[in-house]
């Protein structure tokens, strides 16, 4: 069997068997789970953000300033232009996908190492 | 399968993931939070206000998605990967702020006997911090792409100019 083919089976199947486990559960017990867990996980995260504090509120400030004077130029209550700029994109990718394939590196030393 | 094939499933699946991740899941956690019942004192977003939320979620939320299918049907070490990656870097900025847009990051919990408010703004801007450093990454990576193309596209013409010769092709000329 192809090897990417194997790796997609075997990612499905993991996934799959999580969202069987998400829905054999009770959902809300197991968002009760991952609050708890998060409560753990902050105390480290709380920790690690205040060592970096001060560069990352130098950083964080002009861009949160910048980020909200964009912010009010997206409109409000009407889908079609992110649904536009969304398809917009995704025609773009696609077509570089088809004429930019690329030079795939990690196949051509995959070709030389078997050779 | 074929390149561009196997390029736009990759695109595929990373889009799949960021739907899950950026849309489905922070909408579930609101609407698990506007219906949250804490000894049997039902505390909750007021409608108007979880809308708002639902609303900037979908929007930004597409957005990033069609991002991250562009970001994934890119060729690995390309330009065009890094250029989508700084593009996504600054959707998601403005996803993670549309939260303080909202009112998410200032959620106001309706009791029975009042309401608690709670201001998460500083907290963005620090995480918003973190992304920006990201940013980095990402133009280390176009740098990185624009001269491994560069070697590739210099090492296929010393290529084709060497099979002309094997050829006669360049002495016939």
């Amino acid at each position: 069997m192809n090897r990417i083919l194997k790796i997609i089976m075997t990612a499905s199947f993991i996934f799959s068997i999580s969202v069987l486990i998400i829905q054999a559960l009770d959902y809300y017990n197991y968002l009760d789970l991952i609050t708890k867990y998060v409560g753990y996980v902050t105390i480290v995260v709380d920790r690690v953000i205040n060592l970096f504090r001060p560069l990352l509120e130098i950083i964080g400030k002009p861009l949160s300033n910048l980020v909200t004077s964009i912010l009010n130029l997206f409109a409000y209550g009407d889908y079609t232009f992110y649904i536009g700029v969304s398809f917009l994109f995704i025609m773009i990718a696609f077509i570089m996908a088809i004429k930019l394939p690329g030079y795939d590196d990690y196949s051509q030393k995959k070709k030389n190492k078997n050779s | 399968m074929t390149k561009p094939a196997k390029l736009i499933f990759k695109g595929v699946f990373l889009a799949l993931i960021k739907a899950i991740t950026n849309m489905l899941i922070p909408y579930l956690t609101f609407k698990y939070v506007s219906s949250i019942v804490i000894m049997g004192i039902p505390i909750g977003l007021t409608n108007e206000q979880f809308q708002v939320i639902v609303f900037w979620i979908t929007a930004l939320g597409l957005v990033q998605v069609s991002i991250a299918f562009a970001k994934g049907a890119s060729p690995r070490r390309s330009p065009q990967k890094a250029i989508w990656s700084i593009f996504e870097i600054a959707v998601y900025c403005l996803y993670l702020w549309c939260y303080k847009f909202s009112g998410a990051a200032s959620l106001t919990l309706n009791f029975k006997y009042g309401f608690v408010t709670y201001d998460l703004a500083l907290l963005l801007q620090l995480w918003l911090g973190l992304v920006s450093l990201k940013l980095f990454i990402a133009i280390y990576d176009l740098i990185d792409g624009i001269y491994f193309y560069n070697k590739k596209h210099k090492e296929l013409k010393g290529m084709e100019i060497s099979k002309k010769i094997a050829a006669g092709g360049v002495l016939n000329e």
